[in-house]
C-alpha cells in the first residue's frame, strides 16, 4: 500500500488514485460498450476514447496509455476477448488511436477541439485495425472494406468528440 | 501547464476542415483500393467438355467456341470477360455481363460453353497459402 512514509511525494498518491479511478472509468466504459448490440457486429462507437480525450489536457503520455493499457488487457479479459484475433485488432488499432490523439493533442496547440482529435483518433483506429485484420488473414480484399471503416469513423470520431466536449464543458452528455 | 492557454473544448473551425479532408481521404480510399479486387487472370474456355484453352485476362481479344448449336463469341477486354454473342435462344450468358470475380463462370447451357476464370495456371495457390 502507499503512503506518505514509504517516501513517496503526496503528488505521486495523488496521481496512482487518479490513476487507479480513470482505469476503472475505462474499464467500466470497455465492458459495456461491449455489451451494446449495434446493427453490424463487429463496429464498436469506441467510447473508451473519450475517457483518453477527457485526460488528455491533464496528464502526460505515459499515464495516458498506461490507462489504454490496463482498460484494454483488463476490458478485454473481462468480456473473455483477452488474445482473441478480435483483441489484436482493438489493442492495435486502440494504441495507435492513442497515441494519434497524444500526437495531434500536443503538436496542433489547441488548434482543434476534442471533435477533431477524436476524428483523428477514431480515423487512425479504423485504418489500423482493417490493415491488422488483412495481415491477420493474409488477405488483400479486406482492404476493400477500408473506405466503408473510415466513413463510419467520421460517424463515430464525431460522436466521441462532441460528448467529449460537452463533458468537459461540465454539460453533461 | 501553467502557461498554455485553458483547453476550451468548443469545436472550431478547423474541427470542421479536418473533417471535410478525412471525408475526401474516405472517398479517395475508394478509388486507392479498386486496383485491388480479386481479379483472376486467366480465363478456362470448355466447349462440350473438352478444354479449348487458357486465355490471358489481360490481353484483348475475341475467342470463338463452337459448340453443338454454333458459335459462341468471347470478348475479353479491360481484363474482364464477356460472353457477346450466343447462338442459343435465351442469350442468358449473353445477357449476364461480364464476370469480374475470381471463382465466377459463364456457362451456356445449349451450347455446351463453360468459361471460367481461374488463377495463372500451375500457380494455383489458398488464401491461407499466400
Amino acid at each position: 500500500m502507499l503512503s506518505p512514509d514509504d517516501g513517496l511525494a503526496l503528488k505521486d498518491i495523488r496521481t496512482a488514485a487518479y490513476f487507479s479511478l480513470i482505469a476503472v472509468f475505462a474499464i467500466g466504459i470497455h465492458v459495456i460498450e461491449s455489451l451494446l448490440t449495434l446493427p453490424i457486429p463487429w463496429l464498436r462507437i469506441g467510447l473508451t476514447h473519450i475517457v483518453t480525450m477527457l485526460i488528455l489536457p491533464s496528464f502526460g503520455m505515459k499515464f495516458i496509455l498506461g490507462i489504454f493499457l490496463i482498460r484494454v488487457i483488463v476490458g478485454s479479459a473481462l468480456v473473455g476477448k483477452l488474445f482473441s484475433p478480435g483483441f489484436i485488432l482493438a489493442f492495435g488499432g486502440g494504441l495507435a488511436a492513442t497515441l494519434a490523439m497524444i500526437g495531434t493533442f500536443r503538436i496542433t496547440d489547441r488548434v482543434f477541439s476534442f471533435w477533431g482529435i477524436s476524428l483523428v483518433g477514431a480515423w487512425v483506429h479504423n485504418l489500423v485495425q482493417v490493415f491488422l485484420a488483412a495481415w491477420i488473414i493474409q488477405q488483400t480484399s479486406v482492404l476493400l472494406l477500408l473506405p466503408f471503416f473510415l466513413g463510419f469513423s467520421l460517424v463515430t470520431g464525431s460522436i466521441n468528440g462532441l460528448i467529449a466536449n460537452r463533458l468537459f464543458r461540465g454539460k453533461g452528455v | 501547464m501553467a502557461a498554455e492557454p485553458p483547453f476550451r473544448a468548443t469545436p472550431t473551425r478547423w474541427d470542421i476542415a479536418l473533417l471535410a479532408v478525412l471525408f475526401l481521404m474516405t472517398v479517395s480510399s475508394i478509388f486507392a483500393f479498386h486496383a485491388l479486387k480479386p481479379r483472376g487472370e486467366t480465363i478456362l474456355i470448355s466447349a462440350n467438355g473438352k478444354t479449348l484453352g487458357f486465355y490471358p485476362l489481360d490481353r484483348d481479344r475475341i475467342i470463338r467456341a463452337v459448340g453443338p448449336v454454333g458459335t459462341t463469341v468471347i470478348q475479353i477486354k479491360n481484363g474482364q470477360a464477356a460472353i457477346i454473342q450466343a447462338p442459343c435462344a435465351h442469350k442468358l450468358c449473353q445477357k449476364m455481363g461480364p464476370i469480374p470475380s475470381r471463382g465466377r463462370a459463364m456457362i451456356c447451357i445449349p451450347n455446351r460453353i463453360v468459361v471460367e476464370i481461374k488463377e495463372k495456371t500451375g500457380q494455383q495457390t489458398d488464401a491461407i497459402t499466400r
